[in-house]
């Protein structure tokens, strides 16, 4: 008994070793073909590549925490996401080259991971405040946002902002400017019950379940929800005064990067594809 | 102020997710033993289909795990019917800790049950007792001495599992310490989050060793 | 009327037959000392007395009573668990490894059935325990656990908690196989006072001093059968059958 465990760990191990001796043996022998089946193709993006430090040469790795529809979920075959922010990177990416893999990350300490290298960028539905600009550089903005807050249609709550939510709980998903903004209005004193979630889903489901009365969130993550067949969720409130503006993400000082980003999200703009993916996830 | 007294100014809130992370370790587990009882009696008897149920019942709560019946306890059951919707974060936890915890109590429960010795079972016999009485005198009380090792580990196992509860929204000492670790944007709050699970750890060993020590006088 | 008696008792498991056609009667007040080379169905045979082990074909009578009349395991005679209870107390036995509940003092130990089984009030079990605790010299250890006595100890608090309940017939499963020489004596002693009381007593055992010393009747078996069953002069001075012979050889010798 003892040799054949002997025996089955060792050819366990001769396989792991020879599927990474194989793995490090492929790319290498499918570059040079492409290289020389395409020059024209590959001449100009290699130029903006020239400066640029990747994690992993010819891919753009990306962090998302993909559970924030619209902008980013899964198909139904839960391995591929979708959404505004895939449609917007891919698009950027393809322009420089680049392929995608993304990093599938808790949205509760997302942004560390850029300090960590474990991902080049993240486009996640982040807003940009001035904490966050402080430690990490944000391209130009892509989409506004709205704080809102969402209550049952049936519900006999009467309050009309966060500010009017005194004796009543609300749900907000933790890390998020949501998550700030009913913070401050707890710490100025208002005497309102925070649950903190960590998925959007999680307190779309409270609001449902009833175990809490109302719920802040971005506006533009409402529009799965809001929009739903018999839907039990309406918008009571928007903070108009004070939009929000989401942009990828890069670590502090990733100049080259970053120009990059922002040269492809300009062209998105100005060519119209930016207009017609938000007409794909945000028109029903 | 230096990190020490950072840390220090950190204890309050730290010991109010304390309460929450001991007290529902300590009801949980109870009522988990409660529940194992029931269940180790109801393996070993010798009706199958209280026998069967029992068993189906242990495989299944040791064969999924504790974050999935937390999960679906809590969020999955409104949406299979608005009246399985418990309210209070602090009961749906208690339950599905109590019955995840029942299962591995049970198994424990019925091994030492099983360890006594068959002759204590043939003696009983003899003097005419019938099968409540010798499981009520002779067996349940030699099978505590050796129950209390290993449930005192299932104390400590359930103590770490609490943590889970952050994904319903009840701020434990894990939850408690990761707010505090992102909005003070500093890694150091974990370290007097772990002293203090440290020491909840270490008195429940103490009192563990000490029932131990107690229940093994007539050794 | 006999105290016990036991017709063509069969009991195998599975392929092995391990009693083969067991018929004895036993008289009472009589002593019938069972012995036999090991794996001969000694033990079996007394276990399947008091339902320790189930018979699969055979009858058996305790003082006229039918307990069992089992044709292929299956009983025909029908009693209530009450009527079944009340004829099984009627025998006492004594272990070879005394089974005595350790989380119990001696005291507790003799009378816990007394008062769980025949419910009687605490006086009356303390009482009877306590003389028959006397009885068998261990009055200064009323109070110790099981752990703190010796073998030959235990095994007399063994056979004063049998005692306890009053029973007509006792059964010894080898009852000083598991002791040190030594406190074998202290053990037969007991034993011998019972029998010449009156008790009827059946005893499963390799001491062959005590049989020929008290034994009215000594039972030789051999491979599940019943193979012989004489007075001890006779079987010690003048074993008739063949294996009878051998197995005495084996213990002189041996």
């Amino acid at each position: 008994m003892k040799k054949v465990l002997l025996l089955m760990l060792s050819l366990v191990l001769v396989f792991s070793l020879a599927a990474c001796a194989s793995k490090t043996e492929e790319p290498a022998a499918t570059e040079t073909p492409a290289a020389t089946e395409e020059p024209a193709a590959t001449e100009e993006p290699a130029a903006e590549e020239a400066g640029l430090t990747l994690i992993k040469d010819g891919v753009l790795t990306v962090g998302m925490q993909v559970d924030y529809p619209p902008f980013e979920l899964y198909a139904e075959d839960g391995i591929t996401p979708i959404g505004l922010d895939v449609d917007i990177i891919e698009a950027i990416a393809k322009d420089m080259g680049l392929e995608v893999e993304y990093v599938d990350t808790a949205w509760e300490g997302i942004f560390a991971g850029l300090d960590t290298n474990k991902y080049d960028t993240i486009i996640s539905g982040v807003t940009i405040t001035e904490e966050r600009e402080a430690k990490y550089d944000f391209t130009q903005s892509y989409i506004q946002n709205f704080q809102c807050m969402v209550v049952l249609k049936d519900s006999d709550v009467t309050a009309t902002s966060p500010e009017e939510t005194a004796g009543l709980s609300v749900a907000y998903q933790s890390e998020t400017t949501s998550d700030i903004y009913m913070t401050e209005l707890v710490e100025g004193g208002l005497a309102v019950d925070v649950y903190e979630y960590e998925k959007i889903l999680e307190c779309f489901s409270e609001l449902e379940a009833g175990r809490v009365d109302a719920i802040v969130c971005d506006s533009t993550v409402t529009f799965p929800y809001i929009n739903r067949e018999n839907s039990p969720f309406e918008i009571v409130w928007t903070q108009d005064e004070a939009p929000e503006e989401f942009g990828i993400m890069v670590a502090d000082g990733n100049t080259e990067l970053l120009n990059a980003l922002d040269a492809g999200l300009t062209k998105i703009k100005e060519d119209g594809t930016l207009d017609s993916f938000m007409m794909k996830w945000f028109s029903e | 102020m230096n990190l020490l007294q950072e840390m220090i100014s950190w204890v309050p809130s730290l010991l109010r997710g304390a309460r929450i992370t001991i007290s529902l370790t300590l009801v949980s587990v109870a009522a988990g033993i409660f529940l194992g009882l029931f269940l180790a009696l109801g393996k070993i008897s010798k009706n199958r289909v209280l026998s069967k149920i029992s068993s189906g019942y242990i495989f299944f709560f040791r064969g999924t795990p504790l974050l999935m019946q937390l999960y679906f306890i809590y969020y999955s059951f409104p949406q299979i019917h608005p009246a399985l919707t418990i309210n209070s974060r602090f009961m749906a936890a208690f339950i599905a800790f109590t019955l995840n915890s029942g299962a591995y109590s049970a198994e424990i429960i019925r091994s030492a049950i099983q360890s006594i010795d068959k002759g204590q079972r043939e003696a009983s016999k003899v003097l005419g007792m019938s099968y409540a009485q010798t499981m009520r005198l002779v067996i349940i009380p030699q099978s505590i001495r050796r129950l209390i090792p290993p449930l005192g580990n299932e104390y400590i196992m359930v103590l770490k599992d609490v943590s889970l509860v952050s994904i319903i929204a009840l701020t434990d000492i894990t939850k408690v310490t990761k707010s505090l670790s992102s909005t003070t944007a500093s890694p150091w709050p974990y370290v007097p989050a772990m002293v203090i699970y440290l020491i909840i750890t270490g008195i429940f060993t103490y009192v563990f060793n000490k029932l131990e020590t107690k229940f093994s006088v007539y050794d | 009327m006999s105290m016990i008696k036991t017709e063509g008792l069969c009991k195998s498991f599975g392929d092995l037959a391990v009693l083969k056609n067991c018929s004895l009667s036993i008289e009472s007040g009589e002593v019938v000392v069972i012995i036999g080379p090991s794996g001969a169905g000694k033990s079996t045979y007394l276990r399947a007395l008091n339902h320790l082990e189930t018979i699969n074909e055979g009858k058996i009578w305790i003082e006229d009573n039918l307990l069992d009349d089992r044709i292929n395991s299956v009983n025909l005679v029908k009693l209530s668990h009450q009527e079944e209870t009340a004829i099984l107390l009627e025998m006492g036995m004594v272990f070879q490894r005394f089974n005595l509940f350790p989380h119990k003092t001696v005291l507790e130990n003799v009378m816990l059935a007394p008062i769980n089984v025949r419910k009687y009030p605490l006086e009356k079990a303390e009482q009877i325990a306590k003389e028959l605790i006397d009885k068998v010299g261990l009055s200064d250890k009323l109070h110790e656990y099981p752990s703190r006595l010796s073998g030959g100890q235990q095994q007399r608090v063994a056979i004063a908690r049998a005692l306890a309940m009053q029973p007509k017939i006792m059964l010894f499963d080898e009852p000083t196989s598991a002791l040190d020489p030594e406190l074998v004596g202290e053990v037969l002693g007991v034993m011998k006072e019972l029998a010449a009381e009156g008790m009827t007593m059946i005893c499963v055992t390799h001491e062959m001093g005590f049989a020929r010393e008290v034994a009215d009747r000594v039972v030789f078996m051999y491979n599940g059968e019943i193979t012989e069953v004489s007075s001890p002069e006779e079987m010690f001075s003048n074993p008739k059958h063949e294996k009878t012979q051998q197995f005495l050889k084996s213990i002189i010798n041996g």
